[in-house]
């Protein structure tokens, strides 16, 4: 009879650990939508150098961002790590800014925690023409 | 043939020279005493503390997962991203409260019967494992760029620690609920059972600490720091202070007596006497022939009651690799005994108007316990024992068992499955029609003490069951715990 109990407490347990991860899936994300799964961002359709030049920047930039693997902490279009997505981030942010929040520079080092800031402060090194594609890139994700 | 006299007088068990008379001394043991007056206030006691352990072990389990909401906490990352990620936090959670489980803290265990404490533990950390796997799966499946692909080449070490103690976790759960299907040795499991287990919760919070993605702050990650220091802590006192402890208080071996049926009686006298107290029907974790430091030690029933002097006794049965070395061990050699442990006994239940025993070959052991102290108490209540054996010749305590026939109200029940020419007795097993031939229609108020193999125990609880006993004056102890 004991063996019931023993088993019912644990599966019990195992049942209110789900709600919990539930709950605390929802009051995580209480304040913000999930970001949506999956939406391409928009495509640029012009004519001229300047845009093959752009298109070829953003394309070098995308290689970067595969090569450093910023999947781990950051999605766009709903690939890669949610909590810090982005997408649209061309519209919020200047070059400058970007740049800053990429290598980790002293203007934004106070809004990021012990752990992105050691992660960044390796991009630093980078080659400059990296950054600036990564850039480029990032520039053209807009809302 | 049943009752002729002939058959009668040639399974008589009652030699008149082993007949007994009531021990010349009783132990008056205040200690004791104290304990049961205290068991037989009102029944809330027991059940008052038992929920405040429940509500202690909800804590462990809710804390740690509550500790990640304090601000400052991280953005979102969608509902089945924190869902996944809080299950991989919460399961390490269960994961380290099998230390505390297995930890055998007797006040926190006393409640429900450190029995049952591993069946629970065995049975949790399956659900841990299972929900260690969902987060996992669901990480791998939803985030596949976030995750990084399972090839430790190219993952980072937190990702590829992750993997492994999800291996290694795997492994300890297969191991335990399949040893010896597996023909895994039992000192030798539990050796790469402890240390699987600290390699799966020390590998997981490497994990947790490399990917860290809730621990925002200082003060969250001391939080979790003291929660994984409080795990390693209960390692060290299992493995090495309790060793120590009983390192102060060995015990020697003063008798070694072959019983009938493979079986053997060790008797243990304190090298620092007083041995503990303990009530009939306990059971301890004996050392023979190994430091206590070396964890081959092996839970046996008490044989020995606490109403008599004299020395510890446990009753053993060659079943397993070790029990079949206990009849080579000498008169003098050093044991060290963890004890006493278990729920399962007369004095927990002191208003029943009676037990039924139910023993099933040397299951019989807690339960002579018993039967002696009620005999030195005086005990007057009626007794039944139901006795399953397979042969006559090897039933163990046959003629302390006549013995103890005229000193208590008992009906002693044998049960052979494989009786001999004219056996009078019962045969077969203990089921339901042998039961109902020997109860009273009227058992109110009686408590029935089952021990002996899983199947046995099953078998009769579906029987006292059927028979309508309320499953709360039920009670078993469960003998193989891995």
């Amino acid at each position: 009879m004991r063996e019931r109990w023993a088993r019912l407490l644990a599966l019990l347990t195992g049942a209110a650990v789900l709600l919990l991860a539930v709950g605390f899936a929802l009051v995580q994300n209480r304040t913000r939508p999930s970001p949506a799964m999956a939406e391409p961002p928009p495509v640029v359709v012009a004519n001229g150098v300047r845009v093959a030049n752009e298109v070829q920047a953003a394309v070098a930039g995308r290689s970067v961002f595969d090569e450093q693997r910023c999947a781990r902490c950051h999605s766009i279009a709903g690939q890669g790590n949610p909590r810090s997505p982005l997408d649209g981030v061309g519209s919020r942010l200047s070059r400058e800014e970007i740049r800053q929040w990429i290598v980790a520079d002293d203007a934004i080092k106070d809004d990021l925690s012990p752990r992105a800031l050691s992660a960044k402060q390796t991009y630093a090194a980078l080659p400059a023409a990296q950054i600036d594609a990564l850039v480029d890139y990032l520039q053209g994700l807009r809302e | 043939m049943r009752n002729s006299p002939v058959a009668r007088a040639q399974f008589s068990t009652r030699p008149i020279s082993s007949r007994r008379s009531r021990p010349d001394t009783i132990l008056p043991n205040r200690r004791l005493a104290a304990r049961s007056a205290v068991r037989r206030g009102p029944a809330i006691k027991p059940i008052a503390s038992a929920s405040l352990w429940l509500a202690v072990y909800l804590a462990l389990i809710v804390a740690p997962v509550l500790v990640l909401l304090l601000e400052p906490t991280p953005h979102g990352g969608g509902f089945w991203w924190d869902f996944a990620l809080v299950l991989g936090y919460a399961a390490l959670a269960m994961m380290g409260l099998q230390f505390w489980l297995t930890a055998r803290f007797k006040r926190a265990t006393a409640p429900f019967g450190i029995d049952i404490i591993y069946y629970f533990h065995r049975y949790l950390a399956t659900i841990a494992c299972l929900l260690l796997l969902l987060h996992a799966s669901l990480q791998l499946a939803l985030y596949p760029d976030a995750v990084g692909g399972i090839d430790p080449r190219a993952a980072p070490g937190y990702m590829t620690m992750g993997w492994i103690a999800l291996l290694v976790f795997a492994v300890l759960i297969a191991s335990s609920l399949w040893r010896k299907r597996l023909g895994i040795e039992y000192d030798r499991w539990r050796r790469w059972h402890g240390m699987l287990a600290v390699t799966g919760v020390v590998l997981g919070l490497l994990h947790v600490e490399g990917s860290g993605s809730y621990l925002t702050s200082p003060l969250k990650r001391w939080l979790w720091g003291a929660l994984a220091l409080s795990w390693i802590g209960l390692i060290v006192w299992v493995r090495v202070l309790r060793p120590w402890r009983l390192r102060q208080q060995p015990y020697r071996v003063v008798d070694v007596r072959q019983e009938p049926g493979r079986s053997w009686t060790l008797s243990l006298q304190p090298e620092h006497p007083p041995a503990f107290d303990y009530r009939p029907g306990q059971f301890a974790w004996v050392s023979l022939r190994a430091s206590p430091f070396a964890l081959r030690e092996h839970p046996f029933s008490i044989s020995s009651s606490p109403t008599r002097p004299g020395p510890l006794q446990f009753t053993i049965k060659a079943l397993g690799d070790f029990t079949a070395t206990v009849g080579q061990i000498g008169i003098g050699e050093i044991a060290y005994v963890d004890g006493p442990y278990g729920i399962f006994g007369i004095d927990a239940h002191p208003h029943a108007t009676g037990f039924v025993f139910v023993a099933g070959g040397v299951g019989i052991a807690p339960i002579v316990s018993m039967l002696r102290a009620l005999a030195d108490r005086g005990d007057r209540r009626p007794l039944w024992l139901f006795y399953g054996n397979r042969r006559w010749d090897r039933v163990v305590f046959r003629e302390d068992l006549d013995a103890l026939r005229t000193q208590l109200d008992l009906r002693l029940v044998h049960v052979l499955s494989e009786p001999p020419e004219g056996w009078p007795g019962e045969h077969g097993f203990i089921d339901l029609a042998v039961m109902q031939r020997h109860l009273p229609t009227e058992s109110t108020g009686l408590h029935f003490l089952v021990c002996g193999p899983d199947p046995m125990i099953r078998l009769v609880e579906r029987n006292l069951e059927a028979l309508g006993v309320p499953l709360r004056q039920l009670h078993s102890e469960i003998f193989d715990l891995a």
